[in-house]
């Protein structure tokens, strides 16, 4: 399990979860994947899930992996920084892109679209609103989260810092 | 949960060594200089530590992506920093002049390149995969015919961008990859190129099967 960040950067690679609280940042390079970052406004808790597939199928191993255990898990993370506390949790994802779309020809072709589907379900299940979306296209992102505002920051290769 | 055992590894490794070889020389008869090749062994990674597979996460990098089908379906990478790549272009195009950004014809060499690498390495899969598992020619195994790639595909990306969809077909059946790597280098030029065979899953499973 990734380590608590209060200080400095923590990467979060394929089919990891990281949290942080008070100041930091959660940072995640997405291609097809999705990132998804929650956050609690008034405790400064963060968290990132880098979620590669849609569904879990039931499966208890590789929790970070599927974005139906991914979400649940990070909010478990987050609560537990939180002493107590209710959350009161925002979303942001990002992702999803179909970057070789002009060679993919397999069933795996929409997988981006898929994982977008499935972690907006989950997260609509669990009453957790979604404040901004930047997602789809053909190129990848890097997303770095600001813990202590919840900013969320996106980069594409040749583009210009977006911040959602 | 490990497909290969640590021998059938070992034996597929040899194989790759000898694809990755027959590409070197293709590459060095094309730019008619001398390339060495570095081949990693064959492992199986977890999703996380294969994804960094190509350096630095968040550095840009350039890839010519390939879809084999025929004997082992999978995906043939070709990927070079920015750098490396206009380099190869120059040489390719006998240009004396540095050129600073990719046009239409950088990314043309860039990805006939990567067509004559990964059709050498393709063609010695080819020659090498069928006798695997027998001991001599009348009981070689049928698994079908060549491997044909598809026209090279280019694009600048994060290197753990372009990692995690390469990487994708592989992770939707099992929590840890095949990844088989080889480093090309250009004689007496700082340049690195990266080639990478990532078989789909399926074909993972057709070859566990036919390795003792």
């Amino acid at each position: 399990m990734k380590p608590v960040v209060t200080s400095g950067e923590l990467l979060v690679k394929m089919a990891e979860i990281g949290v942080g609280c008070r100041s930091g940042t959660l940072k995640t390079l997405l291609g097809s994947c999705i990132g998804i970052v929650l956050y609690e406004r008034s405790l400064q808790i963060a968290g990132l899930a880098h979620v590669v597939m849609p569904n879990s199928a039931g499966r208890e191993v590789a929790i970070g992996k599927y974005a139906d255990t991914a979400i649940p898990e990070t909010i478990r993370r987050m609560e537990s920084l939180a002493y107590g506390k209710r959350l009161s949790l925002v979303a942001k994802i990002a992702g999803g892109a179909n970057m070789f779309q002009r060679v993919t020809t397999n069933a795996f072709l929409s997988i981006g679209q898929q994982n977008l589907e499935a972690v907006e379900k989950c997260l609509l299940e669990l009453q957790i609103p979604i404040l901004a979306r930047h997602v789809g296209g053909n190129l990848g992102r890097n997303l770095i989260a600001d813990i202590g505002s919840g900013n969320v920051q996106i980069q594409m290769v040749g583009k210009s810092i977006v911040q959602i | 949960m490990n497909r290969f055992s640590d021998r059938q590894l070992s034996q597929f490794t040899s194989i790759i060594r000898m694809g990755a070889t027959e590409a070197s020389h293709a590459m060095s008869t094309w730019l008619e200089r001398s390339i060495s090749v570095e081949v990693e062994p064959v492992n199986q990674l977890p999703l996380s530590i294969a994804a960094d597979q190509l350096g630095t996460p968040d550095a840009t990098l350039c890839a010519c992506l390939m879809n084999v089908t025929g004997l082992i379906n999978g995906q043939l990478l070709f990927a070079f920093d920015e750098k490396s790549g206009l380099c190869l272009s120059e040489t390719i195009l006998n240009r004396s002049d540095s050129v600073q950004s990719w046009g239409e014809l950088e990314i043309s060499a860039a990805k006939e390149t990567a067509n004559i690498v990964g059709c050498a390495f393709l063609n010695s899969l080819s020659r090498s995969l069928p006798h695997l598992g027998s001991k001599d020619e009348s009981t070689v195994e049928e698994v079908g015919s060549d491997c044909m790639p598809s026209a090279p595909v280019f694009l600048r990306d994060y290197a753990a961008a372009i990692m995690q969809s390469v990487l994708l077909d592989q992770a939707c059946c099992s929590d840890s990859v095949v990844v088989i790597k080889s480093d090309l280098r250009i004689a007496e030029l700082p340049l690195l190129f990266h080639f990478m065979f990532v078989p789909d899953a399926e074909s993972l499973d057709k070859l566990s099967r036919l390795m003792p």
